[in-house]
């Protein structure tokens, strides 16, 4: 295209604009501005049985890796852990399909799944991942409980052979599901475009080998509920690690709005953090340490394993939704290269915010009517702001002591609005007093301690 | 001799399978005046609902959604070209903005590479549509889309959104709302008229003084960026994108596919590789 100016994908921050008309908004960082705050994308309609599909899917394509290379590592030993993962993996390959038709919202076309394959489609690969892991599994399933009944050696060769695919599948199962969610325009999800798959094979490892030690600990041999456990620290550091990595990159891109948020938080780091990682890492870290293992504990430990599993995959799914209500942090992952967005900063406390707002009335009174504009507009702004943050605030506490004094200051937020507003579009001159005026109204809701 | 179609009287332009077709929004010329909106719902028998008031200036409809596949944004600004408070108004069309947002049909389009039915497909006119009587209501197009577009509609359990009026298209006919537009605002023709018909319009608008006007879905310009080359329907923005309600620099969410996969594999190898050194390890006793 032909058209004298610097294309704005390719341009050279060392140029001076030549051509480039300085006043091209974009040159402008983005400080934050939005279309009244409403959302600039769509949240998923998913919730629990897509989330219930990420742990049992997940779940179970791990058990069935492990199975086989339990199987494969040769040894007779470790036969319950493999009779055990190929069963769970078929029931949670039967189960998975079911959560994932009852969330459709015209299920009877579930086979539309399977018209195309999409390569570019992480739903279009876990379709096809599903049936393939579904069928293979299932077959698994049946030469294994034909070696069981008849004892002869060809079914569990065949077992063996067939686990092998099975497993790959079932690799694919545990993981997929994170590019799932990266691969949208979520800013919390398509944050983690490396780390979020990363975690959930993790997790999904993890939880498998809780499952697997749960359902098959009621008989003797502890040397092979040790070598799951074994796995399962080795799965839970790795997740700690990761976890991390993602907590930090979300906090960089400043994306992380809705886990700062209650139940999310909680739900977030005391039950997947605390009961999911710290937990199992805990108690059979030390079991393997001391030698000492407490069939309890570790009983215990497995349970919040899971626990913690099912919670990551739940928060997850939910606090995407929340983010992509939050234009400022959609737009704040959606900024060119070249320019930098400016770090977000936390949002500061109401006081906070108020104190500047009676700042920034201070400076206007000693201003001449003509140059009021920006400072006007800028209390303007920060009051709606933080009336803004206590209406939200208020829709969330309801009753409560706490509420009946911000809806005080509520009032007295809306009646200094109106006194700035008439600064701003004067309809007879501005008159000085409606500035102290607003000022004495702000100072009085930070000294009866209204805010927060 | 061939019929004239309806379209080349309105536009000029005769509408072609196999050429690239869409919209251009000049935000510039638009007037509030929500023609647009209405055309649309009346033309796609589509329901009347965000019956209310927001209060946020005239954009009484929120958003897009399901039902609702034209959406005219407001943003009073009352500052002079300093960005402090006016005191007069501007000689030259006053600072509200006025956008009708639209479905972008982008190329390549998010909604479509997510969309594992193929229910969304790209028409013989270079638009992207949702074949009703295939999709299946996964959702996976919502998240998906980087401008907030297309939407699950739960009482038919099905994906909508602007097919650019496809009906039209087929029978000659310009879309209801470009047709409608009483101020050619929305302008439809084939994609490569309508750009370099843009780009002279920001070269003239600059002239007059208007040096903040750019083309926002244009290839190399806000918009058409992370993977989306251009917007068949874009549009002419005074402001940052963010103001209107658009992502300045959006991303094909489908480039974050391969790093995932490759990523989350290399993770579940790795613990498999531990998992192997766990069970074959340990004493030699069977």
């Amino acid at each position: 295209m032909a058209h004298g100016r610097a294309p704005y994908g390719r341009r050279n921050t060392n140029d001076v604009a030549t051509t480039t008309p300085d006043r091209h908004p974009l040159h402008r960082v983005y400080q934050g501005e939005t279309y009244y705050h409403r959302p600039a994308i769509k949240s998923s309609h998913y919730g629990p049985l897509v989330a219930g599909y990420l742990f049992v899917g997940g779940l179970a394509g791990a058990a069935q890796l492990i199975a086989s290379i339990a199987d494969l590592s040769g040894r007779k030993r470790d036969r319950r852990t493999v009779r055990a993962g190929r069963f769970m993996a078929v029931a949670g390959a039967l189960v998975s399909p079911v959560l994932l038709i009852a969330d459709l919202h015209t299920p009877r076309r579930w086979f539309n799944m399977l018209r195309i394959f999409r390569r570019k489609s992480p739903m279009s690969i876990g379709s096809w991942t599903l049936l393939g892991f579904g069928t293979l599994s299932g077959l698994t399933a049946v030469a294994q409980a034909l070696d069981d009944l008849t004892g002869i050696r060809l079914f569990r060769r065949l077992a063996r052979w067939l686990g092998v695919p099975a497993a790959v599948a079932g690799g694919t199962m545990a993981m997929y599901t994170g590019t799932l969610l990266s691969s949208t325009s979520n800013p919390l999800w398509s944050s983690g475009e490396r780390l979020l798959p990363a975690l959930f094979g993790a997790s999904a490892v993890s939880t498998a080998t809780a499952a697997l030690s749960l359902a098959t600990s009621r008989e003797a041999s502890t040397a092979r509920i040790e070598r799951l456990h074994r796995l399962s620290l080795v799965a839970a550091g790795t997740e700690l690690v990761l976890d991390w990595a993602l907590k930090r990159r979300w906090r960089q891109q400043g994306v992380d709005t809705p886990l700062r948020q209650q139940p999310a938080a909680a739900a977030y780091h005391i039950g997947f953090w605390g009961l999911g990682l710290l937990v199992p890492l805990v108690v059979h870290g030390t079991s393997r340490l001391t030698h000492r293992r407490s069939q309890t504990a570790s009983r215990l430990a497995d349970l919040a394993t899971l626990a913690g599993g099912y919670m990551l995959r739940s928060v997850l799914v939910s606090a995407g939704n929340a983010s992509a209500q939050y234009p400022e942090d959609y737009f704040r992952v959606t900024q060119p290269r070249e320019h930098v967005a400016p770090p977000p900063s936390h949002t500061p406390s109401l006081r906070r915010q108020c104190q500047e707002a009676v700042d920034a009335l201070d400076g206007a009174l000693d201003l001449p009517p003509r140059q009021l504009g920006r400072e006007i507009d800028q209390v303007e702004n920060t009051i709606v702001q933080i009336r803004d943050r206590l209406i939200e605030q208020l829709r969330h506490d309801g009753d409560s002591s706490v509420a009946t004094r911000q809806r005080t200051a509520l009032e007295h937020l809306n009646a200094a609005l109106s006194l700035v507003t008439g600064i701003e579009y004067p309809a007879a001159g501005i008159q000085r007093s409606s500035i102290e005026e607003a000022r004495d109204i702000l100072v009085r809701v930070l000294e009866d301690n209204l805010l927060t | 001799m061939e019929m004239p179609q309806e379209a080349e009287l309105t536009t000029g332009t005769r509408i072609e399978p196999g050429r690239s077709y869409g919209f251009f929004t000049d935000t510039t010329l638009c007037i509030g005046c929500k023609a647009c909106e209405v055309a649309c719902k009346e033309w796609n028998v589509l329901p009347a609902d965000n019956i209310g008031l927001t209060g946020e200036s005239y954009d009484n409809t929120g958003s897009l959604s399901a039902t609702t596949w034209r959406h005219v944004t407001f943003v009073e600004q009352m500052r002079n070209d300093e960005g402090e408070r006016a005191t007069a108004l501007q000689p030259f069309q006053s600072h509200w903005l006025m956008m009708s947002d639209v479905c972008k049909h982008c190329s390549p389009a998010p909604c479509l590479e997510a969309c594992p039915t193929g229910a969304l497909f790209r028409t013989e006119f270079d638009t992207v549509v949702v074949q009703q009587d295939i999709c299946n209501g996964c959702g996976y197009c919502v998240p998906a889309c980087p401008f907030g577009v297309i939407e699950t509609h739960v009482p038919d359990g099905k994906a909508h959104k602007c097919t650019l009026c496809y009906d039209r298209l087929k029978g000659g006919l310009e879309p209801a709302c470009a047709k409608v537009c009483p101020t050619d605002s929305i302008q439809f023709g084939e994609l490569a008229a309508l750009q370099e018909r843009a780009t002279q319009r920001v070269e003239n608008l600059h002239a007059k003084g208007r040096e903040d006007a750019y083309l926002y879905g244009v290839p190399g310009e806000p918009g058409a960026t992370g993977g989306i080359e251009h917007l068949n329907a874009f549009f002419l923005l005074t402001d940052r994108p963010e103001v209107y309600n658009l992502p300045a620099a959006p991303t094909l969410p489908s480039t974050r596919v391969a790093p995932g996969m490759l990523t989350g594999l290399a993770t579940v190898a790795g613990l498999a590789l531990a998992a192997i050194t766990i069970f074959a390890g340990g004493n030699k006793t069977r």
